[in-house]
Order: C-alpha cells, then structure tokens, then sequence
C-alpha cells in the first residue's frame, strides 16, 4: 500500500447523488420494518441477514471494494469512520481519490500514525492501488473520515457512500452501518 | 498475546521497561495479554475535575480497584472509542460483583471542546459508571507523563475549524494493589480484555 500524505490538502470530493452504480449482487431495498426486524436479529446476536450488512463486494471496471463497513459515530457531530478493501484486478495502477456521502459535507482519508508511544491522524491525499494489490481500511490504520455530518448513519441501517478512482471513476456503495462495540468483529471478517 | 511487533516496539519507548512476548512464562502477570511492564509502576496521584465540575483526586477515587485509564478526545473517530465501546462491552458482561471492582477512567486530551457535559454524554454511550476527566491540557500532558505516556497533542484546525488530537494508544492497567502493571494497544480485543481482567483482578 502506498499512501501518500499531504498535509495541506484540498477538502474531499462533494456527494452530489449521482446515478447507483451497484452490480448484480446488490442487496435490495429494504422497508423501515424489516431494518427493525434487522436490528432485532443483530440485537441477539444472531447471525444478522445479508440485506442488514454492506454489500459482500461492488465492482468498478476492474476494481472490487468489499468488507465495506462504517462505525455508527458516538455523538451525531461526530466524523464517521469508513472501512473497507479494494482490489486492483485490472493491468494498470489505479487511485483512490474520494469519498463522498450526501449526508457529509466532505471526505478524507487519514492513516493513524503511531510514534513513539502517540498516535495521531495524518491526512492523506490518496491511496495508490496497485495491479493486483489489496488495500484494507481497517480501525487503527487507514480509513477513510465522513465530517459534517447531517443525519448521522445509524446501526443496522446501511447507508451509501461513494468512492471515486481516478481511472475506474465512482461507484457508490451500500455500506454497514456497525456500532463501535462490534467493530471488531467486522476488522477480523475475512476479506 | 496478539499486538503487532510495531506496537510494542512503540511502547518500549514511552515505558521504562516491558517484556517482549516470547520471553514471558505461563503465570502470574507474565500470562496477561496486555503487554506486560517488568517494572510495575506508582500509581500516580493528581486531581483533575470530573463530569460533576468536582474535583476528582485520582489516587485516592481508585485506591484498591482495577483502574483503566486512557487519554482521548470525542471527536476522536477510531482508536478512543473502539477502546471505550469494548471496554463497556466486556465489562457489561461481569457478574456486577466482580463489575464493581473496576474503574475506567478516560482523560480528555481536547479540553478545549470536551465540556465535561459533553465527557458525559459520551461516556455513556459505553458505560454510565465510566469516570471522565478535564482539565488544563499541559496539565493533562503531565499526567501523562507521569503514567510514561506521551504528550498529546492538538492538531491544525480545518477550514471548518475541526481539528483531529494526538494522543497515546495504550489503556494503562492500575491494578488493585495500585501498581501499573499492563499497557493495553490500540488492537486489543473484547476477548483479550475477557482474558485479561480476572488476572489483572488477581493482584491485590
């Protein structure tokens, strides 16, 4: 993974709600009363149905994000942390450049850097995907930040959020939303 | 024991001294998953003010329990409430008895925004019975110190005037005998908390 940080960049890419792109493994709609019904199952810690989770993975030419998750932020003006894995299946280097939702006024990318004992958050500008390589956004590493935000993603509900590489152009993908206490379980899932 | 090698390496810097892994025994506090100081420390005393506005003396609230203590700020959105949402997890699951034996505390390193109303409203998300504390933030950072934690430090602010915090990774285990015994990571797990509390228990 090579990332490179600059920190005085430009704010992220603006959501404007452009056409879904989904692929054929989409999960469908889901009406208020089943997300409830969702929220119930997960409550009891049963295995929570796949049209509660992210899609199992969207692909954009040749480039496949998976493991797509989010943490239900704390507080509702809190940045929400955005986790997922790409895939670079195609003959050429590509870019993650943005990331985008209509409920944040921008995105970033930040790589949690620890030195010395201390951690702290380096924004960086994009993130390279090489040919064949795997990039995971996990906690306590890169990730990607939605701030000012305006209705906050709430557990159980997924929600979509847009990625844009510089030569697959933007897919919008439907992501967990997963509370912080069963972040983990997700950061283990195999990619 | 399941923390990456750089981790570690990282605290072997802020700590006076800790065990690598492959060097620890079965037993005692060398079974902890936490990583394990050689040389327990003090259990520092300071006062700092609580979520109440009272003034909250550390060494003398925590004397005889458990104390976990870590260093981050609310608008932090990935290690500070990982942290806290296992802790709350893991501790919600003990018997109330065994509950009660344990203090969290979590310092804010963001003084400045971190009211302590708003400390609150935070923390119990994760816990109602989870302390927080604010104070001046050189006073915080010698705090820190004291615990051989790093400085935090406050970052530039965006064009919205949001800024992000530095701070140190690691919870500090006091345990109840009021000696720093483990260093917990960003990266530990609800499972290895599970593991670890009874032992950490142990030591009265």
């Amino acid at each position: 993974m090579v990332a490179r940080p600059n920190p005085g960049r430009e704010p992220g890419v603006k959501g404007d709600g452009r056409a879904e792109s989904y692929s054929r493994d989409q999960t469908p709609d889901v009406s208020p009363g089943f997300r409830r019904w969702c929220a119930l199952m997960g409550a009891m810690l049963v295995a929570v149905p796949a049209a509660c989770r992210g899609e199992s993975s969207v692909t954009v030419g040749p480039i496949e994000v998976s493991n797509a998750y989010l943490a239900e932020p704390v507080t509702p003006d809190s940045p929400v942390a955005v986790y997922f894995t790409v895939t670079n299946r195609g003959t050429e280097v590509d870019t993650l450049v943005g990331i985008s939702a209509t409920f944040a006024t921008h995105g970033e990318f930040h790589e949690q850097v620890t030195e010395g004992g201390g951690t702290r958050m380096r924004p960086v500008d994009a993130v390279e995907l090489p040919v064949g390589g795997k990039v995971v956004l996990a906690p306590g590493g890169l990730h990607g930040m939605l701030l000012d935000v305006s209705s906050p993603p709430k557990h159980s509900e997924p929600v979509v959020v847009a990625l844009h590489f510089w030569r697959a152009g933007t897919v919008d993908v439907r992501f967990a939303v997963v509370t912080y206490a069963n972040l983990e379980e997700y950061a283990g899932r195999p990619r | 024991m399941n923390v990456p090698r750089t981790a570690l390496l990282a605290l072997c810097v802020a700590s006076a001294a800790c065990t690598p892994p492959e060097d620890r025994d079965a037993g005692s506090a060398n079974a902890l998953r936490g990583l394990t100081l050689t040389e327990p420390q003090q259990k520092p005393d300071f006062t700092l003010t609580d979520t109440d506005g009272e003034d909250f003396a550390f060494a003398r609230e925590t004397s005889g329990f458990l104390t976990l203590v870590f260093f981050g700020y609310t608008y932090c959105p990935d290690i500070c409430p990982v942290h806290m949402a296992n802790l709350g997890a893991v501790i919600g699951q003990l018997p109330p008895s065994t509950a009660r034996r344990i203090k969290v505390v979590f310092v804010t390193t963001d003084p400045q925004r971190d009211t302590p109303a708003r400390l609150r409203t935070w923390l119990d998300n994760f816990s109602r019975d989870f302390i927080g504390l604010t104070g001046e933030h050189d006073r915080v950072n010698e705090v820190q110190a004291s615990m051989s934690l790093p400085p935090s430090e406050i970052g530039e602010p965006d064009s919205t005037g949001f800024y992000y915090v530095g701070h140190a990774a690691f919870i500090v285990a006091f345990t109840p005998d009021n000696l720093a015994r483990a260093f917990y990571p960003s990266g530990i797990r609800q499972a290895d908390w599970a593991h670890d509390i009874p032992l950490l228990l142990q030591f009265e």
